[in-house]
């Protein structure tokens, strides 16, 4: 397996979101991220992106297995969302950061549906510092061509740092 | 050229633990380990990780966390979550002789002296005569050290063959 780079973005604290855009061919294509924490303790989702704008539609099904240190495994699932839940919470510091890798599958094709699979891990906000990871994949279902993902905190405040990197598998 | 760069290939033959050295470096954060040809010399035995630190010591202090669901093909799933402990535990369990196993692993952030070092993964073995048994995983070292590699560690016993593959992901074109 090779990967060909497409595309990145870093978090530099201007902005509440990474968004990687470049998929144009029907093949599949790898996401990778790491170091990702906030300007305050936050919840980071993602969706897909139209012409490099984010779906915002309730059109997301999702479903994952939590892997956690505290308490039973959990699932975090949803239907008819609008975006994609893939953190249970990150932090100030790369201490409390998210990593994870997405494989996103069906995203050029106009005539299906886009899919993803993710899995990820962190140790949970400052205040708790739990590790937590989810292991799962979501559907956007609309049948269109979706061109890349956007990475995005729920309550508006800045990602201070982490890189998003878009890469074609080859 | 592609982005997924080889940067070493470490075999292992009638070892008990298997050490990858100097392998992590600035020029990636994130690393994708890849475990193939595994047998065990016994009856199936759980394998650990353990970072290497930038003095090339092995890390044993009590600062892992792990979780990690065990998939069972004779049994469903189980859990297993652990604090404080000296390696990340049930990286993945390997076969009896002739059998194999493998796995596919992330290590992300090694080197920075500011982070954690995580990692991610998932592996596939049969145990011994009850079935199919694999792994998804997650993991944290939580210290803020440079790492500069990482060691495998049978439980008990040794491996007859063993290989890992470490790749560095570029985020430049």
């Amino acid at each position: 397996m090779g990967l060909v780079r497409v595309n990145k973005a870093v978090g530099d604290g201007t902005a509440s979101n990474l968004t990687v855009t470049g998929i144009n061919t029907d093949d599949v294509y790898m996401v990778a991220f790491s170091n990702i924490f906030a300007s305050a303790n936050d919840d980071m989702q993602i969706r897909v992106t139209t012409s490099g704008t984010a779906d915002s539609d309730s059109e997301y099904d999702f479903a994952s297995k939590d892997l956690k240190t505290s308490g039973s495994f959990g699932n975090t699932y949803g239907t008819n969302n609008n975006n994609i839940d893939f953190s249970a919470g990150i932090g100030t510091s790369g201490t409390n950061s998210h990593n994870g890798i997405l494989y996103l599958f069906n995203f050029n094709n106009s005539s299906e549906y886009s899919f993803i699979t993710h899995e990820n891990v962190t140790t949970r906000d400052d205040s708790s510092d739990e590790l937590f990871g989810f292991q799962g994949g979501a559907a956007h279902t609309v049948a269109e061509a979706n061109d890349g993902v956007q990475f995005f905190l729920t309550g508006g405040n800045n990602i201070d740092s982490g890189t998003v990197t878009l890469y074609k598998v080859v | 050229m592609s982005n997924l760069r080889l940067i070493n290939e470490t075999t292992g033959t009638s070892v008990s633990n298997i050490s990858v050295t100097d392998v992590f470096s600035s020029d990636y954060d994130i690393y994708k380990i890849v475990i193939s040809n595994v047998d065990g010399a016994s009856t199936s035995h759980w394998t650990k990780l353990r970072l290497i630190n930038s003095s090339g010591s092995i890390v044993s202090a009590s600062n892992y966390d792990f979780a990690m669901l065990e998939t069972k093909a004779w049994d469903g799933t189980s859990e297993n979550k652990r604090t404080s402990q000296s390696s990340f535990e049930y990286i993945f369990i390997d076969s009896d002789s002739n059998v194999g196993a493998g796995g596919v692993g992330y290590i992300f952030n090694p080197t920075s002296t500011s982070s954690y070092t995580f990692t991610l993964g998932q592996s596939q073995a049969f145990y011994s005569t009850n079935g199919g048994e694999g792994t998804k995983y997650i993991g944290a070292l939580k210290q803020t050290a440079s790492m500069s590699g990482f060691q495998l560690l049978r439980t008990s016993g040794s491996y007859d063959t063993i290989t890992i593959r470490t790749y560095g992901l570029r985020v430049d074109s």
